[in-house]
C-alpha cells in the first residue's frame, strides 16, 4: 500500500526565501562578531598583561623610594633591642651539630614544598606596608 | 604618634630620590594610556556584543514571522 503524501501550501515563498537568506545572512554576521570579539579579549589580554608589569615596575620603584628614605622606626628598633635579654647562642661543637642534622634528618618529615602564589605576595607586601604605615602613625 | 624630629637625606641619596619619582610619574603616565586603551578596547566589545543581541533578536522575529507563515497558514 502506497502511503499517501501530503504538501502544505506556502503563501508567498519568495518572501519566506529571501528571509530566510538574510537571517543566514545575520547568523555569519554573528560568527563574525564572535571572531572580532575574540580578538578583541586577545588585545585586552596583552594590554592587562602590560599593565600588570608596569604596576609590577611601580612597586619595585616605590621600594626602591622606600628604601632611599631614612628608617623613623631606627631609633626604635634600637631601643627594643637593647631593651632585650641577651639570649646564648648554643654554640656546640661540629660534631655535635652533626649528630644533631643526622637525628633531624632520620626523625623530620618531609616537609610539603609551599609555592607562595602571586596573591599571596601581594598579600605578604601589602601587610608590610600596614605595618610600616601603622608604626609610623 | 610618629616622632616629629625631623629627617635629613644625604643629598646623593635625595637626587636619587628624585630621579626615581620621575621614572614613577612617567611609569604612571604610562599605566594610564594602557588603561585607557583597556578602557577602548572594553567599549568596542560592549558595542559588539549589543550589536549581537540586536542582531539576534531581529533573527528572532523573523524566524516568528516565518514559523507563523508556515504553521499557520491562511487557507
Amino acid at each position: 500500500m502506497a502511503t499517501e503524501e501530503l504538501f502544505v501550501k506556502i503563501d508567498d515563498p519568495l518572501t519566506v526565501r529571501l528571509s530566510l537568506l538574510e537571517e543566514s545572512k545575520k547568523i555569519v554576521h554573528a560568527l563574525q562578531t564572535y571572531h572580532k570579539l575574540i580578538s578583541l579579549r586577545e588585545k585586552k589580554l596583552d594590554l592587562i598583561l602590560d599593565l600588570k608589569d608596569q604596576i609590577k615596575e611601580l612597586v619595585l620603584l616605590f621600594s626602591k623610594l622606600d628604601a632611599s628614605f631614612p628608617d623613623h622606626s631606627l631609633r626604635e628598633v634600637v631601643k627594643q633591642e637593647l631593651m632585650k635579654p641577651k639570649v646564648n647562642k648554643p654554640q656546640q661543637s661540629t660534631k655535635s651539630n652533626k649528630k644533631a642534622s643526622k637525628t633531624s634528618t632520620t626523625t623530620a618529615k618531609p616537609k610539603e614544598k609551599y609555592v607562595e602564589s602571586e596573591m599571596d605576595k601581594l598579600n605578604r607586601t601589602l601587610q608590610q606596608i600596614e605595618d610600616k604605615l601603622n608604626a609610623i602613625r | 604618634m610618629a616622632n616629629q624630629a625631623p629627617v635629613f637625606v644625604k643629598i646623593s641619596d635625595y637626587k636619587q630620590i628624585l630621579d626615581i619619582i620621575d621614572v614613577v610619574k612617567a611609569k604612571i603616565e604610562e599605566s594610564r594610556r594602557t588603561i585607557a586603551k583597556i578602557n577602548e578596547l572594553k567599549n568596542e566589545e560592549d558595542q559588539e556584543i549589543r550589536a549581537w543581541t540586536q542582531n539576534l533578536d531581529e533573527v528572532n522575529k523573523r524566524i516568528t514571522g516565518i514559523d507563523k507563515t508556515l504553521f499557520e497558514p491562511d487557507n
